[in-house]
């Protein structure tokens, strides 16, 4: 995990351009989603397409142009 | 599958005529979507009266203007039903790639229903995209369920790719058509002989579930005809006797159609006047 700095990184999270700290906890994204991350039933999250695996999360910050999903199940057919 | 042999010498299929997807096997046959009900008790009550094991789900994006949503996904759970994530709203095999790899670790399941659609008028499959997703998927562990056209020769690709399910649509998806082509859905059961078959999208009523699996599929994949029927808890009933019926109709075997009469009753000694 890097450290966090005070430089400023465009990541997009769910399709949405945002501008977060260097070194943004993957955690941290989660609770702006109002997720909390050690009761996160039925969410999973991408970055780059690649899936991080839930108990991986609180070991991954985010990069420069990062571009994280993340999902729930909800109903459907 | 050993059949119950009544005492009148009537053969009737019973419990143990379970339906097996990949490591997986059912009592019920039919796989009910949990969209669009009035409310979540209603939902609950409805697929209870359908006596489905599997329940579908869709896969979204947390909404950053709206966060965390209900998912009701506790409901489902506490109800017993095993989870069937969907792929729906994908328009191409990397979305839907990436779409069942999320849903396997939120869902802790490797199995996906497999839709890459074309475009949001028909929801018909994009084929070239899912032949491509299916196989990806496949080759990644996952048990598939494949959503595809009524076409034999995508099915039988599915099919022979290793697809756990093959789900050709009976009409489109949300349309209550019903069964628009059965000569077709006929002609993928004789090519498909050995995967399960069902028929998922476009059943209106129970009717329409009686008629696929007369045709000898193994299930039914529904949604709409429930949630949104004027009463969908009798309708959650309708549909589980017509899946029943359906499935017993198909095992006893039908009479062949017949252009003109067959008199059922004695054809001599009829009484007749002279005029």
């Amino acid at each position: 995990m890097s450290p966090a700095t005070d430089a400023q990184i465009p990541v997009t999270v769910n399709g949405e351009d945002r501008t977060v700290p260097d070194g943004y906890p993957l955690t941290e994204v989660l609770r702006d989603l109002e997720i909390d991350p050690a009761d996160a039933t039925g969410v999973a999250v991408a970055i780059n397409e690649s899936v991080i695996r839930t108990q991986d999360w609180d070991d991954v910050t985010l990069s420069e142009e990062d571009t994280v999903e993340v999902i729930q199940a909800q109903q459907g057919g | 599958m050993a059949d119950e042999v009544h005492t009148n010498g009537s053969v009737v299929a019973e419990t143990d005529d379970r339906l097996e997807i990949g490591e997986y096997t059912f009592s019920s046959r039919l796989i009910v979507g949990t969209s669009r009900y009035p409310n979540p008790q209603v939902m609950l009550e409805a697929l209870e009266a359908t006596g489905t094991e599997l329940v579908t789900v869709a896969i979204r994006r947390v909404n950053v203007e709206d966060p965390a949503p209900e998912s009701h996904l506790d409901l489902l759970q506490k109800g017993g039903y095993q989870v069937l994530p969907n792929t729906a709203g994908c328009y191409t095999a990397r979305e839907a790639v990436l779409v069942a790899r999320l849903a396997r670790e939120a869902l802790d399941t490797d199995l996906i229903k497999l839709e890459v659609i074309g475009d949001d008028e028909t929801l018909m499959p994009d084929v070239e995209q899912l032949l491509k997703a299916a196989k990806t998927l496949i080759d990644d562990g996952f048990t598939v369920l494949a959503y595809a056209n009524d076409d034999p020769i995508t099915c039988r690709k599915l099919a022979d790719m290793g697809c756990a399910a093959v789900m050709p649509l009976g009409s489109p998806i949300g349309s209550g058509m019903g069964i628009v082509n059965p000569y077709n859905l006929r002609i993928i059961r004789e090519e498909v002989p050995d995967t399960p078959l069902i028929v998922d999208a476009g059943i209106g009523t129970a009717s329409d579930a009686t008629t696929a699996m007369e045709l000898g599929y193994d299930g039914i994949l529904l949604n709409t005809a429930i949630a949104e029927a004027q009463h969908p808890v009798e309708m959650a009933h309708a549909m589980r006797l017509a899946v029943a019926a359906g499935r017993r109709a198909h095992r006893a075997g039908r009479i062949p159609r017949r252009l003109y009469a067959q008199a059922s009753s004695p054809t001599s000694g009829q009484v007749q006047v002279d005029a």
